[in-house]
């Protein structure tokens, strides 16, 4: 194969990375899975039918259970990334306790998920098993308390419940001696020693230092320029039991140790198991992202045949028709059936065939991704290319003239019509003289028209309507009962962009052998607003060319 | 109870903020947990890290350790918790990231030494005590600071207590000048006006600044450095102009630039998000408010006691009776309790 389904670029120019943006993941499982998604070429055809087998079911089962929706959100949001803590995991390196609870959390995070599976339909999906893990949250819940939090068990250990129990006791000794002797002192000096064990007093305090000097439970430990510090002592049975839990808390530390390594141990087996699990959180968590999306876009599950042939009927491109949308207005649904062979489409300025050819492009790439589509329906023959010139942007970065681009970007391209692409082209040839670029365009469409590629070329080119054995569309173009009507309206409109698309018929209609290419751009200039003298002059200049043949 | 009796059952969460270091913020926070301990209220630990530190600036920069008991919740970085003696139940890992790794929320199983190591925006201290509170703390404790450049700011706590001692100068009616005014800054009047809080806090959050105007009309200003900030907002200030809410932190250069510049800045009310943005001493802020200057801000920080240190650790100290009264005149009705040479 070697080379690419499309030019990179291709994606923001029409709309698919914007759209794309529009299909979000919760975990970074599901993004990983969101970075891989790329279209499938033609003799990939199961793994597409696969991706909306698994959509369509998927659809099914949530919006027949709305409760559903809420359940896997928040079921999702909980997941974090353990993929580093699993890499330690397997390097069989004790892990620390913090690792442990973000083992254990998601492991029971997988077990919520696996019952809301169950609970559903979703449970008939393949892709969708997740692998049994109760074995692995006993592990590292051996209590059995369901709680998500942890800490290294008692029942971990025998030994480890002993030294702990040692340990309260000593820690109770501790307490109950020191609080003896701070009874004693209180007694004897009248002074209450501070938490900390510290009594400070002023130096003018005579009778106090006094009273502390002479009690044997405390001693002075530092000095002030204007106080003493004296802290209280410890006893002989002090200094034993501190020392006996110190050595318990080292030996409380080295059987900690050893569970921790073994626990690791034990949890090591279930490192695949657990990967595998991952996955499907991943898969579960894209196709919950495209069921969304799809819901967005209100799109419709692209019929697969025998490519490359599409058919698109109610078609829409979902970033325009938003933006039309924030404008108060509707797309105008798209019909168009294309072939091998080169498809021209004509029509009125502003008649939006640049949005019909990103709508062709988004809607194949999203199909051959294995996505739902924005169509009432669409048949989707898959194609091994896509090729989109659109002039003007593509040129300023190559460094190129519009002309020059599109002619290198092309030539590119031609060696492989006969692998069944899409070529997409806007205003061929637009960039250089209309003599010659109707003379150009006319060889490349001659060249493309028996080939087993599907071509579609936009142009205002008279003669192009005439080349034999092409299929030609025109934009229906301005509702001139309309216009006659709203006359004076438009006139006060003149300056508000976009008023313009109230009075077009976007809509694509065939157009019987060799008619003309219709002369609008005068007419569309003037209600834009346009110098009258000027529109005069154009007017007068075009007379004697005449109308069409 | 002498210290933890101002919030107990009161508040949920306190902060405590030092006036320098060495005034005594540390010694406050042990003898609330002490007290704590012994009354046996459940307590949660965190404190504001800095944002977007380097590693190595956030190792070596001081955090306070804390000796925790049983029971004691504590939010903090991974690697404090791991690098502690203390055994500890992990109940969970969010998602607030810091130099020092993940911010945890773990339960102490027995007592000992951790540094606190918190989140790093006002935002996740609210969700880290939040976290805390539900599994069982009774009060939060946040170790904050003033002086940081980042959110660390006490007003996002219910209560305040603010340590400060003989270390902010050798002269006590100093000392105790430079507390009062702190505790002001600290009671800054609060904008009365509900929506032009909410407009103010909205442009304050954007790190913004603006004039507002009697119709209510917004001018936003284009402060590329901090340099000119007075001249820009003192030009901007017209016959009309009524707020002029500024983010960040009020310097003395931004003032006297403003009353240079501008006619008309005795008719402006200046908006700042709360007492820390204010970056003035005693005698600046009494010769601004003399000239007019009239400032509110959208958090007040309740300050519920202050702790006094007497001793300053270069070796001088206060008369701690003469201290504590003097600190207490000036300071009424807000409780003053020494944390270092008074008896319990």
């Amino acid at each position: 194969m070697g080379m690419p389904f499309m030019e990179s670029k291709l994606s923001e120019l029409i709309g698919l990375k914007e759209v794309l943006q529009g299909l979000q993941v919760l975990t970074s499982y599901g993004k990983a899975v969101k970075e891989e998604l790329r279209p499938f070429l033609p003799e990939e055809g199961d793994r597409i039918t696969k991706a909306l087998d698994n959509l369509a079911f998927f659809k099914e089962a949530l919006d027949s259970r709305l409760e559903l929706q809420l359940l896997l959100k928040n079921n999702l949001s909980q997941f974090k990334d353990i993929r580093g803590t699993l890499k330690r995991l397997e390097g069989g390196e004790a892990l620390n306790i913090i690792e442990f609870f973000e083992i254990k959390a998601q492991l029971m995070e997988m077990s919520e998920l696996q019952s809301i599976i169950q609970n559903s339909r979703l449970k008939q999906m393949e892709a969708l098993k997740l692998l049994s893990i109760e074995e692995v949250i006993k592990l590292l819940d051996p209590e059995g308390t369901g709680l998500k939090t942890f800490y290294l068990y008692d029942s971990y250990d025998e030994n480890l419940k002993v030294i702990r129990k040692e340990k309260k006791d000593l820690e109770e000794e501790i307490t109950k001696e020191k609080n003896r002797i701070k009874e004693i002192i209180s007694q004897e000096t009248q002074l209450k020693p501070k938490l900390n064990g510290e009594i400070i007093v002023d130096k003018q305090d005579k009778d106090k230092i006094r009273r502390l000097m002479e009690s044997p439970w405390v001693f002075l430990s530092s000095e002030s320029f204007r106080s003493l510090v004296f802290r209280v002592k410890s006893s002989s049975l002090l200094d034993e039991l501190n020392s006996k839990l110190l050595l318990v808390k080292s030996i409380e530390e080295d059987y900690e140790q050893e569970v921790r390594q073994r626990l690791t141990q034990q949890l090591k087996i279930y490192g695949e198991a657990i990967h595998q699990n991952i996955k499907v959180v991943g898969e579960l968590d894209f196709l919950f992202g495209k069921y969304l999306l799809n819901k967005r876009i209100d799109g419709v599950r692209p019929k697969l045949v025998e490519g490359p042939y599409l058919q698109i009927e109610g078609g829409r491109h979902p970033i325009v028709e938003r933006t039309l949308r924030s404008k108060n207005q509707d797309f105008t649904p798209i019909d168009i059936t294309l072939k091998s062979g080169v498809t021209l489409i004509t029509g009125a300025n502003m008649g939006g065939k640049t949005v019909i050819l990103k709508l062709i492009a988004l809607t194949t790439i999203m199909a051959q991704m294995g996505l739902y589509v924005p169509a009432k329906r669409a048949y989707i023959g898959p194609v091994s290319f896509i090729h989109f010139s659109i002039g003007d942007q593509q040129s300023l970065e190559a460094g190129l003239s519009t002309f020059g681009a599109e002619i290198f970007y092309l030539k590119n391209t031609l060696h492989r019509v006969e692998e069944g692409g899409l070529i997409l082209m806007d205003e061929l040839a637009r960039g250089t003289n209309p003599t010659e670029g109707y003379a150009i365009s006319k060889g490349i469409m001659e060249f493309l028209k028996d080939k087993p590629t599907i071509s579609v070329i936009t142009s205002h080119f008279d003669g192009l309507c005439r080349v034999k054995d092409i299929n030609h569309l025109q934009v229906v173009g301005l509702k001139m009962d309309l216009i006659a009507e709203d006359k004076d309206k438009i006139v006060k409109q003149q300056q508000a962009e976009g008023f313009l698309e109230e009075y077009m018929d976007y809509r694509l209609q065939p157009v019987s052998n060799g008619k003309a290419v219709p002369k609008d751009a005068i007419f569309v200039a003037k209600l834009l607003g346009l110098k009258d003298e000027i529109i005069q002059e154009a007017e007068r200049a075009i007379k004697p060319l005449g109308e069409g043949e | 109870m002498e210290l933890l009796k101002y919030a107990y059952k009161k508040y949920n969460t306190l902060s405590v903020v030092g006036m320098a270091k060495n005034a005594g913020k540390t010694v406050t926070l042990n003898r609330l947990i002490e007290e704590a301990a012994e009354a046996q209220v459940k307590l949660g630990i965190t404190s504001t890290g800095r944002d977007g530190e380097r590693l190595d600036l956030v190792t070596s920069t001081e955090k306070p350790t804390i000796y925790i008991h049983e029971g004691t919740l504590v939010a903090t970085a991974a690697e404090t918790l791991l690098a502690s003696q203390v055994k500890l139940e992990i109940l969970e890992v969010t998602n607030f990231n810091t130099a020092l790794g993940q911010v945890v929320i773990a339960r102490a199983l027995d007592s000992g030494l951790v540094e606190i190591a918190g989140p790093t925006t006002n935002h996740q201290i609210k969700v880290a005590a939040e976290m805390m509170k539900y599994f069982g703390a009774e009060l939060i404790l946040v170790d904050g600071a003033i002086n940081r450049k980042t959110a660390a700011a006490p007003s996002i706590t219910e209560g305040t207590i603010l340590a400060t001692g003989a270390v902010i100068s050798r002269n006590i009616n100093k000392a105790i000048e430079d507390t009062l005014h702190q505790v002001r800054l600290f009671n800054l009047p609060v904008v009365e006006d509900h929506e032009m809080s909410l407009l103010a806090r909205g442009i304050i959050e954007e790190k913004t600044f603006a004039v507002i105007n009697q119709r209510g009309e917004i001018t936003y200003l284009d402060i590329a450095t901090s340099l000119n900030t007075g001249i820009i907002i003192g030009d901007a200030i017209k016959e009309n102009s009524t707020y002029i809410i500024i983010s960040g932190s009020l310097t003395k250069k931004t003032l006297e630039d403003i009353i240079a510049v501008s006619p008309y800045y005795k008719n402006v009310k200046i908006i700042i998000k709360d007492g820390t943005r204010v970056f003035l001493n005693s005698k600046d802020w009494g010769y601004f408010l003399k000239r007019g200057i009239s400032l509110e801000v959208l958090d007040k920080i309740n300050v519920l006691a202050v702790t006094i240190n007497p001793v300053a650790p270069s070796g001088y100290s206060f008369n701690p009776r003469d201290f504590k009264e003097k600190m207490q005149e000036a300071l009424r009705p807000i409780p003053v309790v020494d944390v270092v040479m008074e008896e319990l």
